[in-house]
């Protein structure tokens, strides 16, 4: 059947709104946070560099010389999330790249969860796909 | 150089690299790396970390006004990420294997061939007489848009979909291995292999490549390439500039300073491949 298609996505409603203004959205708000907690963890950082008082110094040298073995600041979800709480400026800042990385999963998510409704199952079978490689690549890297 | 300056000064080549690469359209990545391993002299996979976080957040950025527009073709894109994604996987894993002069050799071809991209760039606006192919059809890719230049709704069919996803699985490793968005790759695949109107290929394209970047992300910052102190600065700067040169690109259009930076990142290839073989041209700020 080659009916045209005006609206490529579907015609579908997610939560009573457009599918697509539900993603644009989305992907806004996702940028907007991990910014702005990026931006936090920049000024800790900043504050780290400067403070003489109970913080120690951040050896920025250091941290920016790559070698083998275990890099100098968190690695994993879990590990990122203990460190954001304690307030580390390294832990937060990547907190935000975290935030980032998950808004297109979400995004994603969302367009299955779409797909689904409409009952294309071939597409929702396709973006299924699609997040699989993406949850796929958190294990096998070994973030989460 | 201290603690602050050093952030400074990443910051600004961020906003600079993030300028240059939204009038180009070619995206942050490609420029922000070279900046950083030549002239800050950084270890190219914190270039490569940093450039990445920066790519989800300018596409991820433009793609949200793109899809309000309806000018992405979401169904096209999803269908082309089974591969970018694939593509992607597979090259930050990679990455692990490859020695770091391999990394730069490999980024010097890509702006090479982004150079030569560049250069090419005459586009038409009209695809008239294409007929989707069967996949197409089947999964009802075809769509329109509205052009807000002309005024009209522009009906697109949609063909060359297997090739296609071949193309966008080797776009995805070269995103993988370098950091990128590969928008370089997705924009002439969608435009000359699925025939679509360059408008949609670049607004999928912008749709596709934070899902990439994303899969890519998530391997390096497991792997540890995504430096927090380097990445803040340069997420940041990137998508400021990358704001600011979106507003300022409307009057730049000439074709002449187009040219010049073709020579540019002319000259920015031949530096990345000559540091593959170990010469630096020893300019640059050193910091530490």
């Amino acid at each position: 059947m080659n009916v045209p298609n005006t609206q490529p996505t579907g015609r579908g409603k997610i939560f009573g709104k457009e599918l697509e203004i539900v993603i644009s959205t989305l992907l806004r708000a996702g940028v907007l946070l991990s910014m702005a907690i990026i931006a936090v963890g920049l000024a800790l950082l900043v504050r780290s560099t400067s403070v003489s008082g109970t913080g120690e110094r951040l050896d920025m040298a250091g941290l920016l010389s790559y070698g083998p073995g275990a890099p100098p600041f968190p690695a994993t979800i879990p590990a990122v999330l203990r460190g954001a709480v304690a307030l580390d400026p390294l832990a937060v800042i990547l907190l935000g790249a975290a935030v980032l990385v998950l808004t297109p999963v979400l995004r994603v998510a969302v367009s299955l969860a779409a797909f689904v409704l409409e009952r294309d199952y071939i597409f929702a079978a396709i973006t299924l796909f699609v997040l699989m490689v993406m949850a796929l690549s958190l294990v096998v890297g070994g973030a989460a | 150089m201290s603690d602050t300056l050093f952030l400074l000064a990443t910051f600004l080549s961020a906003v600079a690299a993030g300028i240059v690469g939204s009038i180009l359209g070619l995206g942050g990545g490609i420029i922000i790396v070279p900046v950083l391993t030549l002239f800050l002299k950084l270890d190219i996979h914190y270039a490569m970390g940093a450039s990445i976080v920066s790519v989800i957040a300018t596409s991820s950025g433009a793609a949200a006004a793109y899809v309000r527009e309806r000018l992405s073709n979401i169904r096209v894109g999803m269908f082309l990420e089974m591969a970018t994604t694939s593509g992607a996987l597979t090259g930050a894993l990679v990455v692990a294997y490859l020695a770091s002069n391999v990394l730069f050799l490999v980024f010097g071809l890509v702006l090479l061939y982004s150079a030569a991209m560049m250069y090419r760039r005459r586009h038409g606006e009209t695809v008239a007489g294409v007929d989707s192919d069967r996949l197409a059809r089947r999964l009802r890719l075809n769509g329109s848009y509205h052009d807000a230049r002309s005024g009209e709704t522009v009906s697109y069919n949609v063909t060359g979909t297997a090739p296609s996803l071949g193309l966008m699985y080797v776009a995805g490793v070269f995103s993988g291995i370098l950091g990128i968005g590969s928008g370089v790759m997705k924009v002439p695949a969608m435009d000359l292999a699925m025939r679509l109107p360059i408008k949609v290929s670049t607004s999928t394209s912008n749709f596709m490549i934070g899902v990439t970047a994303a899969t890519t992300a998530a391997v390096f910052l497991a792997r540890g390439y995504i430096n927090p102190v380097v990445a803040a600065p340069v997420a940041l700067g990137v998508l400021l500039g990358s704001f600011v040169g979106s507003r300022i690109m409307p009057r730049m259009s000439s074709g002449l300073i187009r040219k010049v930076f073709v020579v540019i990142v002319l000259l920015v290839a031949v530096q990345m491949i000559l540091k593959a073989f170990g010469i630096s041209l020893g300019q640059g700020a050193d910091l530490k």
